[in-house]
């Protein structure tokens, strides 16, 4: 008894070791379509309970059964050895989930007529989780070459050691529905996505690629309701202190059935010295969202919220940002998804309504791997004309 | 099915030769050595927030390069003669100050805010939960990488004293 618990023990540190030696990899799965499966909460598939990022041994299963092409393969139920981590190769204790993200992309901007190409690694993190009882510990560590300077752990202007999650939880309650966490983590808010660039994410600062933010959060996972409220203490990977926001971000979503959820958000932050306007700055976002699965094949998501920034010296501005977007399966591991999005920023100024449109391909071809293609179309008001903006993303993505 | 899958990959990896073009950031890199000043801009000299981005060109000396020069996106040559323009006749003075633009950047002032006001302060990045300066990246991975040879060490004496209690 105490033999095994010893092992399983050192067998989990050096497992952590591993990952922060590796130092190659990030959680970026989020993928709230999966509604069509019925599946209208997240902490099944995933370590987070709000959902993204690390594969439970049950998420990892049914990528390989749902997410990816099947190419004709005989149903199963019994999850193939390949889905486990690293292909199988590395048997892991059921205490211990270990993930990892490398994702490449080619990105192509056309900025007024003019062009700009570049290559570069999106991603490159390595996630992993140790569960003793009903605590866990739960962390990610990777490699930026350029950006995602609000996760490094490095100090450098690129190429940083990053750690965007790393948070201790335990489970609480017979049913191990409630989880209370401490660290830092995803913020709670709208639809968990995978495309950090869309308004809704990007605007309210609540994507999963550098917006985490250090804090405590509750999180509830039932039958037909699930939430998440999280105290914000600031981004200790910022200084000085002065740039971190304290406030709240959460969200309630309510599933009256398996193909339908919607869901209230609501998120009030203040920074000393906002490190983007570089002034004093109260900022809110307050939506509602939900996801619709009509006929299998068709999955609906849709987030609208109203925005309000209160800068020092300035009256208050409003804004709001939306979005729409369908996603169709074709066929099991290929979907077509189109996305439609309008952002006004809460300037005082009252700039005007910026517009976009997203034409994406996703192609989930082999175990752990899929490809993606997306063409954004953007148009942003300015004080004197518009700024037309199109984008060619391609990525390929792979995950441990 | 394998062979498709196949040549996607191909097309990436030839894809993926391509080389890099330049994007607009090395423009505070541009400046900087133009006018051989200790520390690069940010990226609010000309832009809304550290942010940048095209669309967001909203500060005075940002918008004498766009409107007055008529820089263009990617344009470093363009910022080049247009620096040296600017500094040949002093003449640009964006906040109305009475400090010429490039006076201003040259003493450390922003050219945006009246009266010599104190450049913009940037955050600092990385890890800041204690006093000690946090190690490099090579000198984490080492030390890393000592920490597992010592725990695997210790596991590895772990399981040797439990067979051994077992045994007994």
């Amino acid at each position: 008894m105490e033999s095994s618990a010893v092992r399983r023990a050192s067998w989990g540190v050096i497992v952590a070791l591993f990952l922060l030696i590796t130092c190659w990899v990030k959680p970026a799965e989020a993928y709230a379509w999966m509604i069509r499966h019925d599946y209208t909460g997240c902490n099944q598939c995933h370590a987070d309970p709000s959902g993204g990022g690390l594969l439970t041994a049950y998420g990892r299963a049914q990528s390989d059964f749902l997410l990816r092409m099947r190419y004709g393969a005989p149903e199963s139920y019994e999850p193939p050895r390949s889905a486990e981590f690293l292909f199988g190769l590395m048997k892991l204790p059921e205490s211990v989930l270990l993930g990892g993200d490398v994702r490449y992309a080619r990105l192509a901007t056309r900025v007024n007529g003019q062009d700009e190409s570049r290559f570069f690694f999106m991603q490159a993190d390595l996630t992993g989780q140790v569960a003793i009882e009903r605590v866990k510990v739960n962390g990610s560590i990777g490699y930026a070459e350029r950006g995602a300077r609000q996760t490094a752990l490095t100090h450098a202007d690129e190429k940083n050691i990053v750690s965007r999650v790393h948070w201790v939880g335990i489970d609480i309650g017979r049913d191990r529905n409630w989880q209370l966490r401490g660290g830092r983590m995803n913020m709670p808010f709208g639809i968990r996505t995978v495309e950090h660039t869309l308004w809704v994410r990007a605007s309210t600062r609540t994507d999963i690629n550098v917006s985490q933010q250090h804090g405590v959060s509750l999180a509830y996972n039932g039958a037909e309701l699930r939430g998440e409220i999280m105290l914000i203490a600031g981004n200790f990977q910022l200084a000085p202190d002065a740039f971190r926001e304290r406030g709240y971000s959460g969200y309630l979503e309510y599933a009256p059935s398996p193909h339908l959820a919607f869901g209230v958000s609501s998120l009030v932050a203040r920074a000393e010295k906002d490190f983007n306007s570089q002034q004093s700055l109260v900022r809110h976002a307050h939506g509602i969202f939900g996801r619709y699965n009509p006929v299998k094949p068709l999955v609906l998501l849709a987030e609208a919220d109203l925005l309000a920034e209160a800068a020092a010296d300035d009256p208050t501005g409003t804004g709001f940002v939306g979005m729409l977007q369908a996603d169709a399966e074709v066929t099991q591991g290929l979907h077509v998804m189109a996305t439609g999005e309008a952002w006004q920023a809460p300037s005082p100024a009252g700039i005007g309504t910026s517009t976009g449109v997203w034409g994406s391909v996703v192609w989930f071809f082999l175990p752990h791997f899929d490809t993606r293609l997306d063409l954004m179309w953007q148009s942003s008001p300015t004080t004197s004309s518009s700024v037309e903006k199109t984008t060619l993303l391609a990525q390929l993505h792979a995950f441990l | 099915m394998n062979c498709a899958a196949l040549r996607v990959c191909l097309a990436l990896v030839v894809l993926s030769l391509a080389p890099p073009a330049l994007a607009s950031e090395v423009f505070t890199d541009v400046v900087k050595a133009q006018l051989n000043l200790p520390e690069k801009p940010l990226c609010t000299l000309c832009h809304q927030t550290l942010v940048g981005g095209p669309m967001m060109v909203t500060k005075p000396f940002g918008l004498t390069l766009q409107k007055k020069y008529g820089l263009r996106l990617l344009d470093v040559a363009g910022l080049q003669r247009i620096l040296m323009q600017m500094q040949a006749t002093g003449e640009d003075d964006g906040d109305g100050d009475g400090i010429g633009d490039i006076a201003e950047l040259l003493q450390g002032t922003d050219p945006n805010v009246p009266e010599g006001g104190v450049a913009a302060d940037e955050p600092r990045y990385g890890c800041y939960c204690s006093a000690v300066p946090a190690p490099s990246a090579p000198a984490a991975a080492g030390a890393a990488w000592l920490a597992g040879l010592a725990l695997s060490s210790w596991r590895r004496r772990a399981v040797r004293r439990l067979r051994a209690e077992r045994k007994t």
